[in-house]
């Protein structure tokens, strides 16, 4: 099936152990290639719909198809497998403090028990590919916000996965770091790989000129081909 | 997997170096429970050698009447025979004691004594020493022996003793053995602990469960080698001197004398303990502590959704 989307909600909710529901009837299609920009208020379930792809909270109801596998009853010992299919990106970077940025990458590899001329191959190249090939040997507290997180990039791109996530890759950082980021993000895009972003950051969104879904209360509102977003909107909305 | 090991030993030691005051106290607290778990083998290994030496092969004497007459003998002996416990019965005749007597002393006693004193009497093996006590009474009632003996007195008064030393001995060790399990699973799981940030990444990034938990069952092993591997050392070096002392001062020792065998055994007994003691404490602390994927939420019931 060449056109089966690379991941394709159906009808799927999520209801945490505490009864808040999360996602409700979520009907959802990425196909392979496409930059998807999640947006909503917070709370509305963006981080969520994203955890359920790589399998960090499994779908409560609904079926949910990742790669054209259905995943929601995936068992736990088969969540790796998927997990080296999907790269994610956090807003806090999630990096080893005591490693170098060459670790860090390397470190994705070596837990999956890639060989090592393998891991000396790639690590420069992704890092070359995200602009870090000159800080190989520093450690993440000796680089700035924008490069902490092109590490992270660098880290989810080594398996040269077919879908990237990001939930919320810019919140902690400045207007002019988050295109470069953004920027880079549509750079592994075009090369082939799926990206989905959550964010709250109009600007960026509105910049870039991408697909746009937005979330509310764990439903989607609306899907745009090319969409804007205004979250000022959202809030008269909230408050009227 | 094998390719992998270079990167496993660095990701261990690297979590020993980085929580090294607690590794430390581990080694230490390990190294000393093997230390006198390994006395208290010493002790079990000897009291055993000693009781299985001294008395499963208690030979008692039944000295018989000096006037009975061969055919008597050889009854009483197929009645000694047949009476439960008795492995072996030998008949030793009069001359026989004596020639026995004569042979352990350098003084001719024939020159000394006009007439061979000593009584002939039966040999009997004994199959173990708990019913000994039994035995000399049925067979001293027969008729033709005159008297039974054999270690008694002494046997009495050490046997509890010995018994009661193995026992505290045995339960040692398997408080010792406890105290080093709970030790390591204890610093497996402040190592778990340590690593939270690591373990997350590696459960993103797609490492199976066995990969993440390797790093921690090879921490936990190299606590028991190592804490074996010095405590043997230790007890080598000072149950040589201890033996060395002994068999200058006694010329009988009921300390196993092979010291090569003693210490040989010792060290396959405790590395093996110490070794399976660390994975079983690992294992432990991994499923306790690693069995929930972090980023893994079970799936609710169905109820729940409405
Ligand atoms: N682990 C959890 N257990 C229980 N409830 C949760 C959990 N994670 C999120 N929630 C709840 O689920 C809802 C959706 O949360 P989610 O994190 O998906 O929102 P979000 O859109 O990512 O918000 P934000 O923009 O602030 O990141 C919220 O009401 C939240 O309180
Ligand atoms: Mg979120």
């Amino acid at each position: 099936m060449p056109n089966e989307p690379v991941v394709h909600f159906q009808r799927v909710s999520l209801v945490y152990p505490n009864l808040v529901r999360a996602l409700v009837d979520v009907e959802f299609e990425v196909n392979e290639g496409e930059f998807v920009f999640l947006v909503g208020p917070t709370g509305c379930g963006k981080s969520s719909l994203l955890r359920c792809v790589y399998l960090a909270e499994r779908p409560s109801k609904g079926r949910l198809r990742v790669l054209g596998k259905e995943i929601s009853h995936l068992p736990p010992s088969k969540i790796p497998h998927l997990r080296r299919k999907i790269g994610v990106v956090f807003q806090d970077f999630q990096l080893l403090e005591h490693k170098t940025v060459f670790e860090n990458v390397a470190f994705a590899l070596q837990v999956i028990g890639a060989p090592p001329d393998d891991i000396k191959r790639k690590v420069p190249l992704a890092l070359r590919m995200v602009g870090l090939e000159n800080k190989t040997d520093m450690r993440p507290d000796e680089l700035s916000g924008g490069e902490q997180q092109r590490v992270a990039i660098a880290r989810a791109i080594i398996n040269t996965p077919p879908i990237v996530i990001c939930d919320e890759p810019t919140g902690n950082l400045d207007p002019d770091t988050s295109q470069e980021i953004v920027r880079l993000l549509t750079l592994i895009n075009q090369r082939g790989t799926t990206v989905l972003m959550a964010t709250h950051d109009s600007q960026i969104v509105n910049m870039f000129k991408r697909r746009v879904v937005y979330i509310e209360n764990g439903r989607i509102e609306w899907d745009h081909e090319i969409g804007e977003y205004k979250p000022d909107d959202e809030k008269l909305r909230l408050l009227s | 997997m094998m390719r992998s090991f270079g990167f496993f030993l660095k990701e261990t030691l690297d979590g020993i170096r980085r929580h090294s005051t607690g590794s430390l106290v581990t080694f230490v607290q390990v190294f000393m429970s093997l230390f006198f778990l390994g006395l208290s083998l010493i002790i079990i290994i000897n009291i055993n050698n000693i009781v299985g030496n001294f008395l499963n092969n208690l030979e008692m004497g039944a000295f018989l009447d000096d006037n009975i007459t061969y055919e008597q003998a050889v009854d009483l002996i197929n009645i000694v025979e047949d009476l439960p416990g008795v492995r072996e019965v030998t008949y030793v005749s009069k001359e026989e004691a004596f020639a026995f007597v004569q042979q352990h002393t350098t003084i001719d006693i024939s020159d000394l004594l006009a007439e061979n004193p000593l009584p002939a009497s039966l040999k009997i093996t004994v199959n173990s020493p708990r019913i000994a006590e039994e035995l000399k009474g049925s067979i001293v009632l027969l008729d033709g022996v005159n008297d039974v003996r054999y270690g008694e007195a002494q046997l009495q008064t050490i046997l509890p003793w010995l018994y009661a030393l193995e026992l505290i001995s045995f339960y040692a060790s398997i408080f010792l053995t406890w105290f080093a399990l709970i030790t390591i699973a204890n610093t497996i799981r402040l190592a778990i602990l340590n690593r939270q940030k690591e373990i997350k990444i590696m459960q993103l990034v797609g490492a199976t469960s066995w990969f993440i938990r390797l790093p921690f069952l090879i921490e936990g092993l190299i606590y028991g080698i190592i804490g074996a591997a010095l405590a043997i050392g230790i007890i080598a070096i000072g149950y040589n001197l201890v033996l060395k002392y002994v068999t200058e001062q006694f010329i009988f020792t009921p300390i196993t004398v092979d010291f090569n065998m003693m210490i040989g055994n010792l060290a396959i007994m405790v590395f093996v303990l110490g070794a399976f003691v660390g994975v079983i404490a690992s294992l432990i602390a991994v499923d306790k502590h690693l069995s929930q994927d972090v980023y893994s939420s079970p799936r609710l019931k169905k109820e729940a959704v409405r």
